[in-house]
């Protein structure tokens, strides 16, 4: 696990895993919703990332894997649609909104915007945590004694 | 230093680099497609007895779930790219064949009624939405065996969606 801390294998293990996800998609006609999926889940989890290394000054160092569970919670629906021929139904709402999600004025553009919003709201986490007085451990973009768990000299 | 500047040429990076792709995705979208992607494939059913469907000559028989496929022409053409799922389909619900020109596919087995919709008046009825071309739809309606329409959608590779449509069908009371 201390390996996937590594953000480079993190990323490409992550991105062969969603490049599998998309062609699954796309093979079914399906890209509007790997993109819209993947907007929602990526973004909560960014979102929840901010709140969480904000209040505690904790960084995560699992940042693509949190993006990418975001992204399969959000898709869990079509899953079972795909694999188990469970048709959708509007409680699978609990599925970061799975269903209602669509339906979201200007769709994609609209929800690419919020993930947008919410990873400038994990970054500005980030630049408030490395601006606090004492330093939190860890980070994924951060100066590598920041890593380490030493805190910076200001 | 704090390293704010890295943070915004990544953030920049990630928003230029999604944005092309969810550009992209939406300019090469099949022209044969509903306008609205929202629209299409929702494969969740409209609520029971909201709307009636329109009655088809002679083949309006109530008991018996039906599937509307809409199609431009299926000449010279198969019906289903898996044979298994026509006869599957047809064993399921009672199977009715519109396209613009009237025409048949290759194997018209498990069919229960063939009709022709030269102006759309057929696919209108059904609330069948108009694809991005403009031109007539393709894809299909399910009725309920009440004779109530609970899904409706564009699918220009139905052909290739069998499993799905008889997923949706199979959910259909």
């Amino acid at each position: 696990m201390r390996a996937f801390h590594d953000l480079r294998l993190q990323g490409m293990l992550v991105g062969l895993a969603e490049c599998l996800v998309f062609l699954s998609y796309q093979h079914s006609d399906g890209r509007f919703h790997w993109f819209l999926h993947f907007f929602v889940g990526a973004g909560a989890a960014l979102s929840l990332l901010a709140l969480h290394t904000y209040l505690t000054g904790h960084r995560t160092k699992l940042l693509l894997l949190w993006m990418f569970l975001g992204h399969m919670l959000a898709m869990l629906p079509d899953i079972l649609f795909g694999l188990a021929d469970v048709p959708h139904q509007p409680w699978m709402d609990i599925f970061l909104l799975h269903i209602s999600a669509h339906f979201l004025p200007g769709r994609n553009w609209s929800w690419y915007a919020l993930f947008l919003l919410s990873l400038a709201s994990y970054f500005a986490a980030l630049a408030v945590t490395d601006l606090a007085p004492t330093g939190p451990a860890g980070g994924i973009s951060a100066p590598s004694e920041t890593a380490k768990g030493t805190p910076r000299a200001r | 230093m704090v390293p704010i500047r890295r943070y915004i040429v990544t953030w920049c990076v990630i928003a230029v680099g999604f944005g092309t792709l969810l550009a992209i995705s939406e300019y090469y979208r099949n022209p044969l497609n509903d306008p609205d992607p929202a629209q299409q494939r929702t494969g969740m059913l409209l609520a029971p007895r909201a709307e009636r469907a329109p009655t088809i000559t002679d083949v309006h028989e109530l008991g018996r779930r039906r599937v509307i496929l809409f199609a431009r022409s299926l000449k010279d053409q198969y019906l289903f790219h898996d044979l298994a799922d026509q006869a599957d389909l047809a064993e399921a619900a009672e199977v009715i064949v519109v396209t613009v020109d009237g025409s048949q596919p290759i194997i018209t087995n498990g069919i229960s009624a063939f009709r022709a919709d030269a102006d759309g008046e057929l696919a209108r009825a059904f609330g069948m939405a108009e694809p991005i071309d403009r031109g007539a739809p393709i894809g299909y309606v399910i009725l309920d065996s009440e004779g109530y329409i609970r899904y409706r959608t564009l699918d220009p590779l139905f052909m290739h969606h069998g499993r799905e449509l008889r997923m949706m069908v199979g959910a259909t009371p």
